[in-house]
């Protein structure tokens, strides 16, 4: 296992699409702190006026800040990026290199999860990186006195955003192992995060005057949204309590992500590799 | 005593959901140390086979022993090296970062990575992008790959596929390199020239089944001479005489004698003598080509 984590992680340090995504990352966080910061200075009057407030963009409140940031479109990165990594193995013909170089299939998919996992936790560091050192920028401008979130709430933060990173990334790989393509499981996935859960939700909510609540809140974005909603605070304004308990969001989120990376590992063990 | 085979099936056979029986019921036998080549037209269920003996494709009946052990498995794959149809390397890395992968996955040092490369004739190039390479470098490193972890068995897949003469020429040098000494080489080619140069022993592959198995002597038959001469009956009588029928028969309009080439003088001299003209006489052998399209049924040239 360690051979393969080892490999993995060598063939994914140079690869574009994670450097991009990870410049990509930063640079929404950079423009969503940017855009807060202008609209905050410059609030505008009546129906245009901006709802960002300075306070949010401080660094005590930086983690809940950057949750927007992380989700939905990190999430979205994310599924691009685990259809990349499992489609391509088929696309190029190295999912037969590898599999024909000793450690088993199992072994071989385990290894490739954890490295990917391991790069949605640099992409989680980048966006915390990046909005802290943003906050700081906005504090060090406006002259208000730098102060961090407790380190537990920070942990809990990463902790939060890693996990939506990393189920969103399940998708994608387990897209990816399924349809043995990469570009056609990359856009099932977003059609699925963007459209289709949206949609779906939206219908079993309006079934019987919201009675069948409870299934729509079984969907994966669902509890993502209700995850990253749980960091909050009054600097944000007023907010609806979220259905989805952070406690559960966390669950469901993992049981998710087990199940996808579990369903992936039983179709390469099975499968036929042509 | 030490085994003397290193890959053996048994009625192996892989019948597709589609069904299509694309191998079937395939018995063959590949000894240590030598280079067997797997002969057969496109489509005829070379790679099939071979993508059963490494584990990428599980057979639908039938067993099959590679190395000593189930295709497949890891302490058995530790013992083979494969180059599966096209070279499977990622395009954003180099050839040398590329094997540094597969030398990774297979546990091997990277000392090994440029003793490969090197074998290859990679070195200086080693660190392009394996998306620049050329076809014949591309196959060249799918082979240094297979070579990494020093296998006792090496799979290639016809690995002058797609190459101009000059690279298959190269190609076909190196293998035959690397078929030096204790390890045994399986290439597969449906070119018959490739494998009449490089094996010592030949399977050949049609519509999933295989039709013969032999060392490429056996396959081209025993040597004989061929005589034309006028008249042409008179000349069959006399050898047949000579000979025994067994030994003598007609193919368009030229006798085929199995016999020793030594005896064309003797042959000459009494066809002369009982007033027959002799207008060819010469040694023959089977081209490798005319067995293949005796054994396969397709037309020669078509």
């Amino acid at each position: 296992m360690i051979a393969t984590i080892r490999a993995e992680w060598r063939k994914n340090r140079f690869r574009p699409a994670f450097l991009v995504s990870s410049g990509v990352i930063a640079g929404i966080t950079l423009l969503i702190y940017g855009v807060s910061w202008y609209q905050a200075l410059h609030p505008g009057t009546g129906d245009r006026r901006g709802l960002a407030s300075i306070a949010t963009l401080y660094p005590d409140q930086f983690v809940n800040a950057v949750m927007g940031a992380g989700f939905p479109l990190g999430a979205a990165i994310a599924i691009v990026l685990g259809a990349l990594i499992a489609g391509s193995e088929y696309s190029w013909g190295t999912m037969k290199t590898t599999l024909t170089q000793g450690p088993g299939r199992l072994t071989t998919w385990f290894g490739r999860v954890v490295a990917f996992e391991a790069w949605m936790g640099i992409l989680t560091l980048v966006l915390f990186v990046v909005g802290a050192a943003s906050s700081v920028v906005v504090a060090s401008f406006q002259g208000h006195p730098i102060a961090w979130p407790a380190a537990v709430d920070i942990a809990k933060g990463l902790g939060a955003m890693w996990l939506v990173f990393a189920v969103n990334g399940a998708i994608g790989l387990a897209l990816g192992v399924v349809i043995r393509h990469s570009a056609a499981a990359l856009g099932v996935g977003l059609i699925y995060v963007l459209a289709v859960e949206v949609l779906l939700v939206r219908f079993v909510d309006s079934l019987n005057n919201g009675a069948y609540q409870w299934v729509g809140n079984l969907f994966v974005n669902q509890n993502a949204t209700a995850l990253t909603q749980s960091f909050h605070s009054p600097a944000f304004g007023p907010s609806v309590a979220p259905s989805i308990g952070a406690e559960q969001a966390v669950l469901v989120l993992f049981a998710y992500f087990a199940g996808l990376i579990i369903i992936a590992a039983a179709l390469i063990r099975q499968r036929d590799v042509t | 005593m030490e085994n003397t085979t290193i890959v053996e099936t048994h009625s192996l056979t892989k019948r597709y959901g589609s069904g299509v029986l694309a191998v079937n019921s395939v018995d063959m036998s590949v000894r240590r140390g030598e280079v067997y080549g797997f002969l057969g037209p496109n489509g005829a269920g070379k790679t099939t086979t071979l993508r059963m003996l490494v584990g990428l494709i599980r057979p639908t009946t039938g067993t099959a022993t590679v190395a000593g052990h189930t295709p497949g498995s890891p302490s058995g794959l530790a013992r083979i090296g494969a180059l599966i149809e096209s070279p499977g390397f990622y395009p954003y890395l180099s050839g040398r970062e590329n094997l540094m992968v597969v030398a990774d996955m297979a546990s091997v040092g990277k000392k090994r990575v440029d003793e490969v490369l090197d074998m290859v004739e990679l070195t200086s190039r080693g660190g392009r992008k394996f998306g620049t390479y050329s076809t014949g470098m591309k196959q060249r490193l799918g082979v240094a790959g297979a070579l990494l972890k020093d296998p006792d068995l090496l799979i290639l897949d016809e690995p002058t596929s797609g190459l101009d003469p000059q690279g298959m020429a190269e190609m076909r040098k190196l293998i035959k390199d690397i078929g030096q000494g204790d390890r045994t080489v399986l290439l597969s080619s449906h070119l018959l020239g490739e494998v009449e140069a490089i094996c010592d022993r030949v399977g050949v592959i049609s519509n999933g089944r295989l039709v013969t198995q032999s060392t490429v002597q056996d396959l081209l038959g025993e040597e004989g001479v061929l005589v034309r001469a006028q008249p042409t009956d008179a000349a069959q009588d006399m050898l047949t005489r000579m000979f025994g029928p067994e030994a003598v028969s007609r193919r368009d309009g030229a006798i085929h004698l199995k016999t020793d080439p030594g005896k064309s003088l003797e042959i000459n001299r009494q066809l002369t003598a009982a007033g027959i003209g002799v207008s060819e006489l010469r040694p023959f052998e089977r081209s490798l080509e005319e067995v293949f399209f005796q054994l396969t049924g397709e037309k020669q040239g078509s």
